[in-house]
């Protein structure tokens, strides 16, 4: 587990760990993180986990990490055979491990993904406009650490993860895995659930400031634009904004044009739902979502231009 | 001292912790003043021997729809009934009202301390909009956190990893010494 500014999510997930089903003797955890020598004694070692001597942690300068490189640290320090990734903002099921483990047995040697959804106990901040959480159906094209396991060998023989990527470091290793023949198998019981976290509109921007380094993971792997609408565009919110602002510049000259911000506006009004108070609610939250998607097409045009690769 | 509890005559458990706390301090020569949310906002009442002063919200029905942690709109009211009540200290019982505490303290000064009426549960933690973000604050930005009954010890230490003693509500003394020590700085504060 890679752990930055989250110490109390941290601990909820050692909770959550603390209920795993799979006797204790069979697995361990690795903490990396960067906080001070406080947090992480409250934080960490007043645990039942540590108490247990399942729970090990490893800490560096603050400012100083990165998921890659956290991670790298943790998998390169733990002993077992089999690596299980999540993130500090996760609550994996109890059955978790024991559900990864028994699919690990029946398909030696695969990447495994779970499954991972927003968590139902922070359902109710999906109500507000901006919000940050995960939805992953197995095997996802992304194969993101919050679910995943990977053979320890595999991890030797691939070098880790690439700590010159800031961001999408995980779906780069998936991708060279998959590239030595590994595959990627579906392990949907071992659900681990997401935090469902709300920002405000400045908030979100800043959150997603560093995926303009996704177009240096395009750039590293060419066969992902199969995955991406168009071959060009991140995801389908992404291009219809494209689309619709290149629409809302035409009109100007030539009226018609405006024709094509009519996908966006439809799209967006039916974000919420089909009823007429979401979409009511929908409409009135169609500013600040166009600003946020204007703001990440930004973003990735200006990732496009410092990696040399078109990605939008 | 003022006892600060959104939620206060609504019957349930907390109820009961704050009364208690009440009326110990009021037996050992305190006085203390229960705050609370009414949506008629009327002062000056007595329940039982305790004063109750009583600060205006809005409907809160919009924030719930749109996922807040409520009650939140009676906050500016509740700040404003603590700086005209002159109290040298308060004491929250839940995140919303450490949330208001906090702000009367950055006004006037004064020690705060939050002890949660409910014991913090996984499902109750981050369940809506700033829910977090109050809870995160009333453990961080007050003076002190203390514990009513072992339930909220143990969920202090589970989900909030604070270690905070366990104060009974009827433990006047306890209670007492913690507000001297408390106030000891502010007085210094005062004198200098």
């Amino acid at each position: 587990v890679a752990s930055h500014a989250r110490p109390l999510r941290l601990r909820w997930l050692l909770n959550a760990l603390e209920e795993q089903t799979l006797p204790r003797e069979s697995w361990n955890v690795v903490v990396v993180h960067d906080y001070d020598p406080a947090t992480a004694k409250r934080v960490l070692e007043r645990h039942g986990l540590w108490d247990a001597g399942i729970l090990r942690h490893v800490g560096i300068a603050p400012g100083t990490g990165s998921p890659a490189r956290q991670r790298n640290l943790g998998w390169r320090s733990a002993e077992a055979e089999l690596v299980a990734f999540t993130d500090d903002d996760c609550r994996p099921e109890p059955d978790w491990l024991e559900r990864l483990l028994a699919a690990a047995r029946r398909a030696p040697g695969d990447v495994l993904q779970g499954a991972t959804r927003p968590d139902p106990l922070e359902a109710g901040v999906l109500a507000a406009p901006h919000v940050r959480t995960m939805l992953i159906e197995p095997v996802g094209p992304f194969a993101q650490t919050c679910n995943i396991l990977y053979p320890r060998g595999l991890l030797e023989r691939l070098g880790g993860f690439d700590e010159r990527a800031v961001t999408g470091e995980d779906v780069d290793l998936s991708l060279r895995a998959r590239a030595v023949g590994t595959r990627i198998s579906p392990a949907p019981q071992a659900i681990v659930n997401h935090a469902v976290e709300s920002h405000t509109l400045p908030g979100i921007l800043r959150q997603n400031l560093k995926w303009h380094h996704l177009a240096y993971l395009v750039k590293r792997h060419p066969e992902l634009r199969q995955e991406l609408p168009l071959r060009v565009f991140w995801d389908r919110d992404h291009l219809w904004t494209t689309v619709a602002l290149a629409g809302i510049l035409g009109g100007r000259r030539y009226r018609p044009l405006l024709a094509l911000a009519v996908p966006y506006a439809v799209r967006s009004s039916r974000r919420r739902g089909p009823a007429r108070r979401e979409r009511a609610v929908a409409l009135v939250e169609t500013p600040g979502q166009a600003i946020r998607q204007l703001a990440e097409v930004a973003g990735l045009a200006y990732g496009s231009a410092r990696y040399r690769t078109l990605v939008l | 001292v003022a006892l600060v509890h959104h939620a206060f005559g609504s019957g349930a458990e907390p109820d009961r912790l704050v009364r208690d706390l009440a009326g110990a301090l009021r037996a050992a020569g305190h006085h203390p003043t229960v705050v609370t949310k009414h949506r008629v906002g009327s002062s000056g009442v007595t329940e039982g021997r305790v004063p109750v002063v009583r600060c205006r919200g809005l409907p809160e029905a919009p924030l719930l729809r749109r996922g807040f942690a409520v009650p939140l709109t009676h906050l500016p009211t509740t700040v404003a009934a603590l700086v005209k009540g002159g109290y040298d200290l308060a004491q929250a019982f839940s995140p919303t009202d450490a949330a208001a505490a906090i702000a009367w303290r950055e006004i006037v000064g004064r020690p705060v301390i939050f002890a949660p009426a409910e014991p913090p549960r996984r499902d109750r933690v981050a369940d809506r909009r700033l829910r977090l973000r109050l809870l995160e604050r009333a453990v961080g930005d007050s003076d002190a956190a203390i514990a009513p009954t072992e339930e909220c010890r143990a969920g202090l230490l589970r989900w909030l990893a604070v270690e905070a003693p366990l104060l009974e509500p009827a433990d006047a003394d306890a209670h007492e010494r913690l507000y001297r020590e408390l106030l000891r700085p502010a007085a210094a504060r005062g004198q200098s």
